[in-house]
């Protein structure tokens, strides 16, 4: 079982206990949300530099300098 | 302006183990500011997120650049606009001698009613450093929260395992001079 260290800064007592099941349920749906989170913004940054390389490619197809694309979309 | 920092609380993990989770709870009014400071190692490999939570459930809203020294950058914490329940930051590399230190600013944690804004800047000390230089880091990002109450605890797990042996955290409480 996973432990939790309270330090009480009023009283200055540190207590290690077990974890609830409780504050584990709440820590892994926490987790688990986050992790969704990241998850779909990683997708969305990989689609992003995927349309990135696409475009680019398009852009230098019809002539254009690396210099000229840079100036044109930064 | 800030004008002494006093300790008032400190936790070493020593339990080969390691820890689920550190809470510093009992937080008073007597100071303005607060900071923390984490010396962290991770229990399992690979990349893993520090959370951090105030009075268990405030909702805190972030956003964070980190840097290698390899010149490469990324997001970290939050990236998204909504709301969050904890505030982020990704550790990279995390694990046995691989040391990451944070900092976090807790200003105005007492104000009951502007927002409370961390800060947080840390780095990432890996044993391997001299051969595999990005695994070396450093970043900072800032978050918000709007409380209406006072902040009294501050939480701190990781998204994966516990914190490893010898992790240190202190908290220390700010007095402004002006």
């Amino acid at each position: 079982m996973p432990t939790v260290t309270e330090v009480n800064v009023t009283t200055g007592v540190t207590t290690n206990r077990e974890m609830t099941s409780e504050e584990i349920a709440v820590q892994e749906a926490s987790n688990a949300v986050q992790k969704k989170a990241d998850d779909a913004a990683a997708v969305v940054a990989a689609q992003v530099a995927t349309d990135k390389a696409s475009g680019n490619s398009k852009l230098k197809a019809l002539g254009l300098t690396d210099a000229e694309i840079t100036a044109l979309v930064g | 302006m800030a004008g002494t920092f006093d300790l008032i609380g400190s936790h070493t993990v020593t339990a080969a183990a390691g820890d689920a989770a550190i809470n510093f709870t009992g937080i008073g009014t007597s100071h303005d500011d607060l900071y923390v400071l984490l010396e962290c190692y991770g229990t399992t490999a690979g990349t893993l997120q520090l959370n951090c939570n105030s009075n268990s459930s405030n909702v805190w809203s972030g956003f964070g650049r980190q840097f290698t020294a390899t010149g490469t950058t990324a997001d970290f914490m939050d990236t998204s606009s909504a709301a969050k329940t904890k505030f982020n930051a990704a550790l990279v590399n995390n694990y046995q001698s691989n040391m990451s230190l944070y900092e976090m600013y807790f200003t105005g944690y007492r104000d009951t009613a502007v927002q409370n804004v961390p800060i947080i800047n840390y780095r990432n000390i890996s044993a391997s450093y001299d051969v595999r230089v990005g695994d070396s880091f450093a970043a900072f990002g800032a978050g918000t929260s709007s409380n209406a109450t006072a902040i009294t605890a501050i939480n701190l797990n990781l998204d994966t395992g516990n914190f490893g042996q010898n992790s240190r955290c202190s908290l220390y409480g700010i007095s402004n001079t002006i």
